[in-house]
């Protein structure tokens, strides 16, 4: 039985439908009910719905044996897991943002709303520049409208909430797509199951 | 009846018995080790600790003191192996870390194994054999990934790759990204014959003779031959004793630290989801401090044991003893020795406590003791 946290909504959704194709389907998912643990015996699959900042845990603690991550995540995270492959959906870019107007200020220290500190601090100390970090959770767009940073650090889809905003994109730091994720000793001790899944993903994807 | 007094120890425990008793019969040794290290050792050696955060203090001479992160650099630096008489020990010890997702310290305790001085094929093959028993005696169901340091660091070096890339490669490989090397060599221009090498050994990983086989075809250096000639010597020795069970070749496995220079492995069983044993060859680290000799060990990770034999947790104690104020003490006493002595665990009380399980409760009267009817 192989174990996948899959994000709840739209991406974990589209997942499925990738995996469904390699024979990893499950019935259970289309009843849209609030089970969080869904299970198809007959595809030998169980399948984890979680929050999706919470799937590289789940993966990292062995909870589950495989996961699918925005690459967001990933690299503010660090975990200790086994990338195994870009699924390609999911495509989005991690981005400094700012007033349309804005013309930065190198002479001060930069305000940065963002709830990725880890990638933030990385991006800014190579750029050698200082910054002070304001954490947000949700609705990071207002930061910079009301004031309490210059810049924010978010991920960007279409630019349209940045656009509804007056906000525009200043730098792209990384793009960012869902990845495969593989616990160490899963990877291990479900080794055939795991290998195979990678080798029909890399088929149908490539199709 | 006499209590068995093994009884008592937690499964945990017992495997660590059991593993030193593994690591005596094979002429091992246990050091005990003090506490505390001078700080500066960690300061000077930086590059061989995973994490840098050490707890330090200050002893009533001003020498700033750590409780120790790590068990391997106080032995490199303290052995008092040469070439002529090596040195072979076991130690069970707390080092302090880290704990990333938690971000304060935590206590850990680490059962390791070190053989230090002139090795050669039997050494390797003995830390080998004896990591592969220790994974057994926790579980039948475990594998070692074993590999060879040298065999990529020497391909990094014979097509001339160095600094960040290098070291960005190898966090690729660590995580078995190949997806994003092959972009990430692409976009620094490494050259299309380097980048099909470096693919094919990120991607080398498996059944131990086939692996080995496929290393073969991409090794460009002498060095890299050599690495597999070692890795292949090894295993066959580990194959005519009939220890290469669960052996598999893993070149991802780099390591997270400079310590090691040559064989690497690490263990892992099912049911815990990180490896439960590391270790490798650490000469490097000793001919940094002016030693010219070589070393070989492992580490196992007794707290993740907790994780495989969770609600092994049986009764708080076997049998309750309840009395009265007005109770006989002196026949109270008797009668729960009397228990104690048919081999039960016995408490006594005036009333059940809350919080204690238990199998059967007595009420003591002056008949003797009388079973009262509970649901554990």
């Amino acid at each position: 039985m192989l174990n996948i946290a899959l994000p709840k909504g739209r991406l974990g959704d589209q997942v499925h439908e990738i995996f469904s194709k390699i024979g990893y389907e499950c019935a259970a998912i289309y009843e849209n009910d609030r089970r969080l643990v869904l299970e198809s015996p007959e595809n030998n699959v169980r399948y984890l719905l979680v929050k999706p900042s919470d799937v590289a845990i789940y993966v990292e603690y062995g909870a589950a044996d495989v996961g699918v991550v925005g690459k967001d995540i990933l690299l503010d995270a660090n975990p200790d897991v086994y990338e195994l492959l870009d699924l390609g959906i999911g495509k989005c870019r991690l981005a400094v943002a700012g007033p349309e107007d804005y013309v930065e200020d190198r002479d001060r220290v930069l305000r940065v709303a963002t709830k990725f500190q880890t990638v933030t601090k990385k991006y800014y100390s190579s750029l050698n520049r200082e910054i002070e970090i304001v954490k947000l959770n949700g609705s990071i767009e207002l930061a910079p409208i009301l004031g309490l940073t210059d810049v924010i650090v978010d991920i960007v889809e279409s630019g349209k909430t940045l656009k509804e905003n007056h906000l525009k994109v200043l730098q792209t730091i990384v793009p960012v797509s869902a990845r495969l994720i593989a616990n160490r000793s899963s990877y291990l001790f479900k080794n055939d199951l795991i290998t195979q899944m990678v080798k029909k993903l890399e088929e149908v994807l490539h199709q | 009846m006499e209590r068995n007094w093994t009884d008592v120890l937690r499964r945990e425990e017992k495997i660590t018995l059991e593993l030193r008793a593994l690591y005596e019969q094979y002429g091992y040794r246990k050091y005990r080790m003090g506490k505390f290290e001078e700080y500066e050792l960690y300061l000077e050696n930086k590059n061989f600790l995973k994490s840098k955060n050490i707890i330090t203090f200050h002893d009533l001479d001003g020498r700033v003191l750590a409780l120790k992160p790590d068990v391997t650099l106080s032995i490199a630096k303290n052995t008092h192996a040469t070439e002529a008489s090596r040195e072979k020990f076991y130690y069970l010890e707390n080092v302090y870390r880290l704990d990333k997702p938690s971000g304060s310290y935590r206590e850990i305790s680490q059962l390791g194994l070190e053989y230090i001085g002139k090795l050669d094929g039997i050494a390797s093959y003995e830390v080998l054999c004896l990591a592969r028993k220790t994974l057994r005696a926790v579980s039948e169901s475990y594998r070692i990934q074993l590999s060879h340091v040298g065999f990529l660091f020497s391909l990094l070096d014979g097509l001339g790759i160095e600094g960040p890339l290098r070291q960005e490669i190898l966090e690729f490989i660590r995580g078995k990204r190949v997806h994003e090397m092959k972009a990430g060599l692409e976009s620094a221009q490494v050259a299309q014959a380097a980048v099909q090498l470096l693919l094919s050994a990120a991607g080398l990983c498996g059944e131990f003779a086939a692996t080995l086989k496929a290393a073969r075809t991409i090794a460009i250096t002498q060095s890299m031959t050599d690495a597999l000639n070692e890795l292949e010597s090894v295993y066959a020795l580990l194959q005519k004793t009939g220890q290469a069970e669960n052996i598999l070749l893993d070149f991802s496995l780099v390591g997270d630290s400079d310590y090691y220079g040559g064989l690497i492995f690490q263990g892992y069983v099912q049911g815990i989801p990180r490896a439960l044993l590391a270790g490798g060859y650490y000469g490097n680290l000793l001919k940094k401090f002016g030693r010219d000799l070589d070393a070989i060990g492992f580490a196992v990770y007794l707290n993740e044991l907790d994780l495989l034999f969770r609600g092994q947790k049986k009764m708080d104690v076997d049998a309750l003893v309840l009395y009265r104020e007005s109770d006989s003490f002196e026949q109270v006493i008797l009668a729960a020795q009397k228990l104690m002595e048919q081999g039960l665990r016995v408490r006594m009380e005036r009333e059940k406590p809350e919080e204690i399980s238990c199998q059967c409760i007595y009420r003591f009267s002056e008949n003797g003791l009388k079973e009262e009817l509970h649901h554990a």
